[in-house]
């Protein structure tokens, strides 16, 4: 009998325990560290082939327009061009080589992007009974796009005491770069005087390559190699007269840091009284803007 | 002792020891038998009268066997399985497969393959050449041979199967029934074909037979299309480091890209360079090439190629002074100019002694020029390359084995050997 209540016990004591640690709130993010919320979707601009679709047909006595479903999957605004390539001008008749359209993915009233669906042509299919059957059509996707980090820095009121000091981010929108940490580090310049340093660490999360801002509008022609693409940044929303400024990052290989600097911010107004308190931590934005490139491909048939 | 237990297993007596020594002589070898504890046998002696018992066994199972294969290879029945014995063997014969290999090791250079679509063959099949009715015949009777033919996973026109016949004794030639050239149309044979042995030629013959069945007709490997990429040097050069064409505009080809094999006789192997590997880049200094292979797949032989058609885009003609054409590599000239290809055709000089044996297979090559506005402004184009071929083919003959008996008189009973015969009529 001993035995089934030091047994009922033990067991009431781990289910006590367990409900205990349930109520347990964690937070919902460590200093510096992406929450995952509000990110304004995921993704970054959606272009792919809903006419032909991949594998689909296309009729040989009826006009062909291929057609290009753009959506900002992000939460950003962007405007590009689609250009199409791959069909033979001998059977698509009226097709150059290579076409492009522009777009523009603007938010509507709720916030939400609507998907937009880029149509070219029409061209006349000129099929013989002998003809090949199967085709390709290809998009490349050119646009403009960018990451919104909305982050908590800390001031200290003393130049020299400034352990714990750091960033956090509140929320950050996605696209092909994924932002995932902001560090900070406050380096006093004197007493009164330090300097901020936000480094904000992203990685390539898409499919699809950056570009230089100079071939956004480029049309089929190769992309010039030589020049690596950028990533610009800026800071928005900062709560002293102090410039901010962020270096253009060169992109080398899936991996950015960004660095913006807060250069010799007062810690006192002219009177000599601290302009901050203990525990000042500012929302600034942070925003990084830059050129990118994605292609889709559909197989079809022609019959 | 031991020498005694020796001489106990050299007498043959089964190898009985004694445990005690034994007595020279007759009381000796009667206590043996008195005392039977006294002589148990050993186990080299047991195992040795187990081999004897099985060496018999085997001589007498031996002599049974050879007595009645003896009298089956006489008999008319196993004389027939022989002769279809001896003809697989020929067929697997490691003489003729090792010739084979010699012939196909001279198969060299480039070589371009299809993708097989379906396991099934395409064209006309012959199955089996079977004796309608009785394997044993009387002589002077007529001998009837059933072609097994069948039209697999085509649908044809008007095609005339050439059928042949003929006694390998004497190289005799049966009648084909219904007719020959027999013209099969559509997707089924529905004539019966036979072979008949007339009475005159039957009375001339005796004991096991061979007759040899064979099918040949004309038919043709069509539509083999192979998908061509083509893209400019400018636009391979500004693809991303450890990019192809294909990764970068997410186009879902699988390299090398091949052509169509639907099964049919002759396989056509179309291919752009010697390692296959698409998109060809255009740029001055090289020329696109377009290989073709022709390869036997079955077991038959290609006993004539009547015509190879090879169309390419508008923007692609042969580059006569590289491929210095026609000739055996390249030996197309150009038979029409459509508003959107060019087709050319193998000249008959170069194609009509050309024969092909199972296995075997034979690539030409040309060199192309491409227009200088076939791309345009297009980062890639795709094109097509498309070869017809029309050939005759020798499917492999089969053989049919029959036993003509002579026929005895009622009075006599007797064959000319003066072998007892039963009269068959």
């Amino acid at each position: 009998m001993k035995k089934i209540i030091i047994l009922l016990l033990a067991v009431s004591l781990l289910l006590a325990g367990c409900q205990a640690l349930s109520n347990i709130k964690l937070p919902k993010s460590l200093p510096g560290l992406s929450s995952g919320e509000d990110t304004g979707g995921s993704g970054s601009i959606s272009a792919y082939f809903v006419n032909p679709k991949q594998g689909g047909s296309a009729l040989k006595d009826y006009p062909f327009s291929p057609v290009v479903r753009i959506k900002s999957l992000g939460g950003y605004e962007s405007d590009g061009q689609v250009c199409i390539s791959g069909l033979d001008r001998e059977i698509f008749s009226g097709f150059s080589g290579c076409e492009c359209m522009s777009f523009k993915q603007e938010k509507d009233e709720s916030g939400k992007f609507e998907h937009d669906d880029v149509s070219f042509g029409p061209y006349t299919l000129r099929i013989k009974q002998d003809d090949r059957k199967e085709h390709v059509v290809s998009s490349v996707t050119r646009f403009e796009y960018g990451n919104e980090i909305k982050a908590n820095i800390s001031i200290s009121r003393d130049a020299y005491e400034n352990t714990g000091c750091t960033a956090s981010i509140n929320s950050a929108t996605s696209g092909p770069l994924v932002v995932g940490i902001v560090e900070q580090e406050t380096i006093p310049i004197t007493e009164d005087i330090v300097t901020l340093i936000f480094k904000i660490h992203a990685s390539k999360a898409e499919e699809g390559r950056f570009i230089l801002e100079e071939n956004l509008n480029d049309q089929c022609t190769p992309l010039s190699s030589e020049k690596l693409p950028v990533i610009r940044a800026r800071a928005k929303g900062f709560p002293t007269r102090a410039p901010v400024t962020c270096r253009d990052v060169e992109i080398t290989g899936n991996d950015v840091t960004v660095v913006c600097e807060a250069k010799d911010i007062s810690l006192i107004d002219s009177s000599g009284s601290a302009l901050f308190g203990d525990n000042y931590s500012p929302e600034v934005i942070f925003e990084l803007r830059y050129f990118f490139e994605t292609t889709s491909s559909a197989r079809f048939t022609v019959s | 002792m031991a020498s005694h237990a020796a001489t106990a297993d050299e007498m043959g007596m089964g190898g009985y020891s004694s445990p005690q020594p034994r007595k020279k002589g007759f009381l000796g070898w009667a206590n043996k038998w008195t005392n039977a504890d006294s002589y148990a046998p050993s186990e080299k002696g047991k195992k040795t009268t187990k081999n004897k018992a099985l060496w018999v066994f085997m001589v007498l199972a031996l002599f049974l066997v050879g007595t009645y294969a003896y009298y089956w290879a006489a008999s008319p029945g196993g004389q027939r399985s022989l002769v279809q014995a001896k003809n697989l063997f020929m067929e697997y014969n490691p003489a003729t497969w090792y010739q084979k290999q010699i012939g196909k090791a001279q198969d060299i250079g480039n070589i371009w393959s299809s993708e097989p679509v379906t396991a099934e063959k395409k064209g006309i099949l012959f199955e089996s050449f079977k004796p309608t009715g009785s394997e044993e015949i009387p002589q002077g009777s007529i001998a009837l041979f059933t072609y097994g033919l069948k039209l697999s996973n085509a649908d044809v026109a008007r095609t005339p199967l050439t059928l042949t016949c003929e006694i390998k004794e004497n190289n005799l030639q049966g009648q084909i029934l219904p007719s020959n050239p027999m013209y099969v149309t559509g997707t089924r044979i529905t004539d019966n074909a036979r072979c008949r042995l007339p009475k005159e030629m039957t009375s001339a013959l005796s004991g096991t037979v061979e007759v040899m069945g064979g099918v040949s007709f004309p038919f043709k490997t069509e539509d083999v299309r192979l998908k061509v990429y083509f893209t400019s040097r400018a636009m391979e050069d500004s693809l991303p480091s450890g990019e192809d064409l294909f990764s970068y505009m997410h186009i879902g080809e699988s390299q090398p890209i091949r052509a169509e094999y639907k099964g049919e006789p002759i396989e056509i192997g179309l291919g752009v360079s010697t390692e296959n590997i698409q998109p060809v880049v255009l740029d001055e200094t090289s020329n696109p090439l377009v290989g073709i292979t022709i390869n036997n797949r079955w077991d038959g032989n290609m006993t004539k190629l009547t015509s190879l058609k090879l169309v390419l885009p508008r923007e692609l003609t042969i580059n006569q002074e590289l491929s210095a054409n026609p000739n055996e590599i390249c030996p197309f000239t150009l038979s029409r100019q459509g508003r959107e290809t060019n087709e050319y055709k193998a000249s008959e000089e170069f194609i009509s002694a050309f024969t092909l044996a199972s296995e075997r297979l034979r690539s030409f090559e040309c060199w192309l020029d491409a227009s200088p506005d076939m791309l345009g402004n297009a980062p890639y184009m795709v094109k097509e390359y498309k070869v017809d071929a029309e050939y005759e083919y020798e499917l492999p003959k089969k053989t049919s084995t029959i036993t003509v008996r002579k026929i005895a008189s009622a009075e006599e009973g007797t064959d000319e050997t003066g072998e007892v015969v039963n009269p068959l009529i």
